[in-house]
């Protein structure tokens, strides 16, 4: 009974930026931040979403409206966020699970998160380092010592005394 | 092995984690009860199972804190958030039942090593330089969820906080059941997931390479060290995440009625401790004060070595 009468079936969206953004209210309640608010009857007018700049927020809408066009069929589901996401750099898919963490859109955040991991998959650690730009914070000591615990865990292959 | 450092520090981590949680959480309570609040008249009566997991889906606070809540902090922070962290194991327990309800009741090392408290060495609570500076740390361990055990060890080559960050007990936890099933380790607090991990891979290796014929030891080795590499599915990673099946829903639901609580969230109530009383219904524990529902005892921070400790912490919700 909450707000179903009257509900308006375009919401606007306002990201921090101060740009406008309409979007169809079956496709914007991805979002259950937004569907409290609708639930709660507080969409009426502008949604601003402070958290959400205009460029992540476009690309949050295009998300939304994409998805929520498919059927219930999560393999094609799956191939669009696949393919949505195929064409993001690294600064977008941060923002991207920023946005999507504060939009509480579980689905996207669970593949971005993925797309992300997926960057650093298979990689080596300086890989990692260079790639992400983050400095190596071990003393050499503590370096060595980290090296050795794993070193010892996934090279200890050496079995050959028995056989 | 240099994890006693590791450990205190961790410790460390999680005292500092408890602190700045427990007020977001408490603000996100307070608001989370509001809209709740007014959602749950009486009149509206059945709250439908599709209700109920709305609400928790909303409650799911961003990124599962169950994470962190998991270890150390549940006890503290535990209150209204019943539901949303209340995850885990239930659905994977739906699937592989009675075996590992020991299994389960493993707690965390974590969770002595965070009331032991005070360590020497601290780590960073982010990364500080590069890209990732600008994703929170708890988005961070969302998105470590989705490596293998290969990549996680990687991470914890590459700087402090995501060695850290890297050897949360969920992650290899999960890793550890999709590779071996759940099966409860003998003893539980004698090592954390990871090494737990790390051990049976270890033994995994050597049993294959002792057995196998000798012409297919190079064959065996790859095929073992492919396991290593395994990343869990996004149906996988989304095991925090409770699922009541229908039954046991209505069983609880019916109760609270009874009892006459309702679905609205209580707040300033912890469940744990001293402070309640709980009704097991099937797997889960409801608390007698609040309705709110626990799947495990560790997940209210409990330590519990066999099924009797867990008992005799039971008699708290």
């Amino acid at each position: 009974m909450a707000a179903e009468t009257g509900t308006p079936t375009t919401l606007t969206l306002k990201s921090n930026d101060d740009e406008l953004f309409s979007v169809a209210e079956s496709a914007a309640i991805l979002s259950v931040t937004i569907r409290n608010m609708v639930e709660d009857g507080c969409a009426g007018g502008v949604i601003p979403l402070d958290n959400v700049d205009g460029k992540t927020l476009a690309s949050v809408i295009t998300y939304m409206n994409g998805i929520s066009a498919i059927p219930a069929d999560e393999e094609k589901k799956k191939s669009y966020r696949d393919k949505f996401l195929s064409d993001k750099d690294f600064e977008t898919l941060a923002d991207m699970v920023l946005a999507a963490n504060y939009l509480n859109m579980s689905c996207l955040m669970d593949a971005v998160s993925a797309k992300i991991a997926q960057v650093m998959e298979k990689k080596s650690v300086g890989w990692v380092r260079r790639k992400f730009g983050i400095e190596n914070d071990y003393t050499p000591e503590e370096e060595a010592a980290v090296k050795e615990e794993h070193k010892w865990t996934f090279e200890g292959v050496e079995t050959d005394d028995d056989n | 092995m240099a994890s006693d450092d590791e450990d205190e520090s961790l410790a460390h981590f999680l005292e500092s984690e408890v602190l700045s949680e427990l007020s977001d959480q408490e603000e996100e309570n307070k608001s989370e009860e509001e809209k709740y609040g007014k959602r749950s008249r009486p009149e509206e009566g059945e709250l439908s199972e599709q209700e109920e997991k709305e609400q928790q889906e909303a409650k799911k606070i961003r990124i599962e804190k169950g994470k962190i809540s998991d270890e150390g902090l549940s006890r503290a922070v535990r209150s209204s958030s019943s539901l949303s962290s209340v995850e885990l194991e239930l659905e994977v327990e739906a699937v592989q039942s009675p075996l590992k309800r020991k299994g389960i009741i493993v707690i965390s090392n974590n969770n002595d090593n965070a009331r032991v408290g005070s360590g020497s060495r601290q780590f960073p609570k982010r990364i500080e330089t590069g890209m990732f500076s600008q994703i929170p740390p708890e988005l961070l361990f969302h998105i470590l969820k989705f490596l293998s055990s290969e990549d996680l060890v990687s991470c914890s080559l590459v700087c402090r906080f995501l060695s850290f960050a890297a050897a949360d007990e969920s992650l290899w936890r999960r890793l550890y059941c999709m590779r071996w099933g759940i099966m409860p380790p003998k003893s539980p607090r004698e090592s954390a997931w990871k090494k737990l991990y790390i051990k049976r891979d270890e033994e995994d290796m050597s049993e294959f390479v002792r057995t196998c014929p000798s012409e297919f030891k190079e064959y065996y080795i790859q095929m073992q060290m492919a396991k290593r590499s395994q990343t869990p599915l996004p149906s996988q990673v989304n095991d925090d995440r409770i699922i009541l099946d229908k039954t046991l829903a209505d069983q609880v639901y019916m109760w609270k009625s009874s009892k006459g609580l309702t679905d609205t969230m209580v707040v300033n109530h912890a469940c744990s401790g001293e402070s309640c009383t709980y009704y097991q219904i099937g797997d889960v524990f409801v608390c007698e004060k609040t309705g709110n529902v626990h799947a495990r005892a560790y997940l209210l921070g409990y330590n519990c070595d066999d099924e009797k400790e867990l008992e005799a912490a039971l008699r708290f919700c």
